[in-house]
């Protein structure tokens, strides 16, 4: 296995990294990995090094790489809002990828606003094959509402609390202030703000992505507690779409939302090492949790 | 900007080069030294723009990451300090082949700045050394990372090596046992200048100041007000870009009179 600094698209001014397979095999998609927020490359953790390097190994060729104006990537010259330069950016590293390693499909894989982007970009590219979203969009359903209000209706230091949320409202505006302006400054760059779209208009793609036969690994963690969280709230959610074979959700209350315990970071490796080899059975290896060093190419 | 792999095969290294920039070349480099774990995160911006606003100073400027953290190789959790130094001595001698020179300063930001102290000893071609933030003794560094743990973070029970992870970045005890004889204040440093640049006042800062001026040509320190909590995590991988000292490093550098127009 290699990796290669590699830029691209319009100017070279994308940045990305790419690991090559310790043995080619054309008929393995490639796998693009995005960034989360504003995290370069490496990802949270440095999740997406270690995913990549375990996935070459077993032969899938692979690609991270900074959205422009992330990392090591250029800002764009032009005015597109991260909505619609995004999706075009996730194409820039397809063609990149079919060039270099021959590629013909893809799978995307994404956490959080790159949950966001790989499910913005699936229906729109018929080269990709497969999704993997950490902390995807989530809708709340009444089970979610009484797991997360039933407990705690119960319980007066709850009310307390909330008693003393109303008047630190009504009393402490000035002191809000305050705190958010030194947010500002200690922050200095915007945190990404997620705009879930409708359901419907999320149940539409699903059904699109189904319909193509996309497979799709959701994995849900403790950080999108507000969203989600109990097993089975995705299907429960679109009940309407047949997924027939394509889907797989996981619900990991013990993760947070940059694995940073090692039993997720552990969990989430062999989570996807096996949902990959499921569906694009790698012949001749055979998986395990070796992930070997790269070489300079 | 020129993203690279460099070392050996075995050995692979990342690094990003940002040749000079500008009307004004200058016959000299500066490598830039990275924090620790989610510290180098949180700063992979910061470095980033202070490395374009020196190479249009006129420098040759080269980032890195060290064995194991990054995109380097290395699995995470697997360098230390001696590895980190040899790395920086191969970053070194990168710059000074890319570049075709031979003086290079070192930049170094908390464990970068003990690291860019400990490399610059014993050689002749370092002619300055800034310190921005440096942790000036590891032991009391590595008891601020343990208390800064999430709830989320915890051991691995049954992989002897990991004492715990720090925001999701192992802290092995073999990085524990090499980072806690780090001690500024014991060392010697040679003729190299250097700045120190901090964002609060704190008594390890300005005694590492006093010391340093037993040995070194000059010393600089300087307070510079600006964000510094490098040892705090969001869900959000919010990053810190504190501009001020940004700019009173390249300020430092600025000044230097050996231009080549």
């Amino acid at each position: 296995m290699r990796e290669k600094a590699v830029t691209f698209g319009s100017n070279k001014s994308l940045v990305g990294i790419y690991t090559r397979p310790a043995v080619d095999n054309p008929r393995l998609p490639g796998v693009i990995l995005l960034n989360s927020g504003i995290l370069h490359r490496i990802g949270a953790s440095r999740l997406h090094v270690t995913i990549a390097r375990m996935l070459a190994e077993l032969g899938f060729p692979v690609m991270r790489f900074d959205f422009s104006g992330i990392g090591d990537s250029e800002p764009r010259r032009d005015d597109l809002a991260f909505e619609e330069s995004a999706p075009r950016e996730v194409q820039d590293a397809m063609d990149r990828m079919e060039a270099i390693a021959g590629c013909q499909e893809f799978v995307i894989f994404g956490l959080c606003s790159g949950a966001d982007v790989a499910f913005q970009v699936g229906p729109m590219d018929r080269r990709i094959i497969g999704l993997i979203q950490l902390d995807a969009v989530a809708y709340r359903t009444w089970k979610w509402y009484l797991n997360h209000y039933g407990p705690r209706a119960l319980k007066m230091d709850v009310w307390a609390r909330f008693a003393g949320r109303v008047m630190s409202r009504l009393f402490n505006s000035a002191s809000k202030q305050a705190k958010e302006e030194l947010d500002m400054e200690t922050h200095a760059l915007p945190t990404y703000v997620r705009e879930f779209p409708p359901k419907e208009d999320f149940a539409k793609t699903l059904d699109v992505l189904a319909g193509r036969k996309v497979k799709q690994l959701y994995v849900f963690t403790d950080g999108m507690y507000m969203e989600y969280n109990y097993r089975g709230q995705f299907a429960e959610t679109f009940a309407g779409v047949d997924f027939g074979d394509t889907l797989q959700v996981e619900y990991w209350p013990d993760a947070d939302h940059i694995f940073r315990g090692p039993a997720p970071q552990k969990r989430l490796y062999a989570t996807i090492k096996e949902w990959m080899c499921d569906n694009w059975p790698v012949s001749g290896q055979s998986p395990d949790d070796t992930v070997e060093q790269p070489r300079v190419a | 900007m020129t993203p690279l792999y460099f070392g050996t095969s075995d050995h692979p290294l990342f690094g990003v080069y940002h040749p000079p920039k500008g009307d004004t070349v200058r016959d000299s480099g500066i490598l830039l030294c990275y924090p620790f774990g989610h510290e180098y995160m949180r700063s992979h911006r910061a470095f980033r723009q202070l490395s374009l606003l020196l190479s249009r100073a006129g420098y040759h400027v080269f980032r890195f990451d060290y064995y194991g953290t990054g995109d380097s190789g290395g699995r995470t959790g697997e360098g230390d300090i001696e590895q980190w130094l040899e790395d920086i001595d191969v970053a070194i001698e990168e710059l000074q082949a890319t570049a075709g020179i031979e003086k290079v300063s070192l930049v170094g930001l908390r464990l970068g700045a003990a690291l860019v102290t400990l490399a610059a000893k014993g050689r002749g071609d370092i002619p300055r050394v800034v310190l921005w933030d440096p942790i000036v003794q590891g032991a009391p560094y590595i008891q601020e990372l343990l208390e800064s743990r999430s709830e989320y973070d915890g051991e691995l029970k049954g992989e002897a090596s990991l004492k715990s992870t720090i925001h999701g970045f192992p802290l092995t005890e073999h990085l524990v046992d090499s980072m806690s004889g780090l001690d500024l204040l014991q060392e010697e440093t040679g003729d190299t200048d250097f700045s120190i640049l901090v964002a609060r006042e704190l008594p390890q800062y300005s005694q590492i100041a006093d010391h340093f001026r037993k040995f070194s040509g000059s010393v600089d320190y300087e307070v510079i007000p600006a964000p510094d909590n490098w040892n705090e995590v969001d869900d959000f991988g919010s990053v810190l870009l504190p501009q001020q000292v940004i700019q009173g490093i390249v300020t430092r550098f600025d000044q230097e009179t050996s231009a080549n127009a």
